[in-house]
C-alpha cells in the first residue's frame, strides 16, 4: 500500500506510470501511461466481463432452438407467429 | 505450410479446419486469460450464431452473434487505423433455460480475419448492455 497525493506518481516495472491527478470529494482522478500493448481497465469492468465471458461458455449443450431465440431481442412481446425482421 | 486438422467439440462434435484458421488472442479473454488459440466455429442448424472454440480446451466454446443482429445501426467503436479486415462479434448468453439470450455488447470481440488476431474490447460506455443476468452473477 502506498500513500500519494495530488500530483505524485506511482512507477510499476519499467513501463507504467501512474499519476493521481486530482481528487475531488470522494473520486479521484487517476492517470496511467503504459505501452499500447498494456491494456488498462476499470477492475469492477473487468470482473464483469470475466463472468459473462464465463457463463456465455457455460451453456453445457448448444439448445435445437438457438436460431429461434434470436427472435426474443427483436421484440420480446410480439407473439412466435409474428414474421422475423 | 497450413495443415488440415480436426478439433473434437464436445459441443459442437468434429470440427474440420486448418491451421491457417487459427485465431490468436494474445491476452486470451477475461476468463480466460490463459486459452490463446481459437476458430470461429460455425453449424448450419445454429446460423447465424458462430462458436469462439478453444483449441486448447475444447469444451470452451463462446457463443458469438454480429452486434448489427442484437442491434440494428450498431457501429463499431473506431474504425480500423491501417489496412485490415476487422470483424466484431457480441459474446451471448444462452440462459440455463435456453428461453432467452443475452448478447453483450459492453465487451465485443474484434477479430482482425487478415491477420487472424483478436481481442475482447472492454467499452467505456455505461449504456451498452452486459447481458450478465444480476441474480446469477451476484454482482452490483
Amino acid at each position: 500500500m502506498l500513500s500519494r497525493k495530488p500530483g505524485e506518481r506511482i512507477r510499476i516495472g519499467r513501463d507504467i506510470e501512474v499519476v493521481i491527478v486530482e481528487i475531488r470529494g470522494l473520486q479521484v482522478r487517476i492517470g496511467v501511461q503504459a505501452p499500447t500493448a498494456v491494456t488498462v481497465y476499470r477492475e469492477e469492468l473487468y470482473r464483469k466481463i470475466q463472468e459473462a465471458n464465463r457463463q456465455a461458455a457455460a451453456a453445457e449443450l448448444i439448445p435445437e432452438n438457438l436460431s429461434d431465440l434470436l427472435r426474443t431481442l427483436q421484440d420480446p412481446c410480439e407473439s412466435s407467429s409474428a414474421p422475423p425482421t | 505450410m497450413s495443415r488440415q486438422r480436426t478439433l473434437r467439440s464436445p459441443k459442437l462434435g468434429p470440427v474440420s479446419f486448418r491451421t491457417d484458421d487459427v485465431i490468436h488472442f494474445p491476452e486470451g479473454i477475461p476468463g480466460f486469460e490463459t486459452l490463446n488459440k481459437f476458430l470461429l466455429v460455425t453449424r448450419t442448424e445454429c446460423e447465424p450464431f458462430i462458436f469462439l472454440t478453444s483449441l486448447e480446451r475444447p469444451e470452451i466454446a463462446l457463443p458469438l452473434l454480429p452486434p448489427t443482429l442484437v442491434q440494428p445501426g450498431w457501429a463499431p467503436p473506431f474504425a480500423p487505423s491501417g489496412p485490415g479486415d476487422l470483424a466484431w462479434y457480441a459474446v451471448v448468453i444462452i440462459a440455463p433455460n435456453a428461453t432467452a439470450i443475452m448478447p453483450n455488447l459492453r465487451a465485443p470481440i474484434l477479430i482482425d480475419l487478415r491477420d487472424r488476431i483478436g481481442r475482447q474490447v472492454l467499452l467505456d460506455d455505461d449504456n451498452a448492455p452486459l447481458g450478465v443476468p444480476f441474480h446469477a452473477a451476484g454482482l452490483g
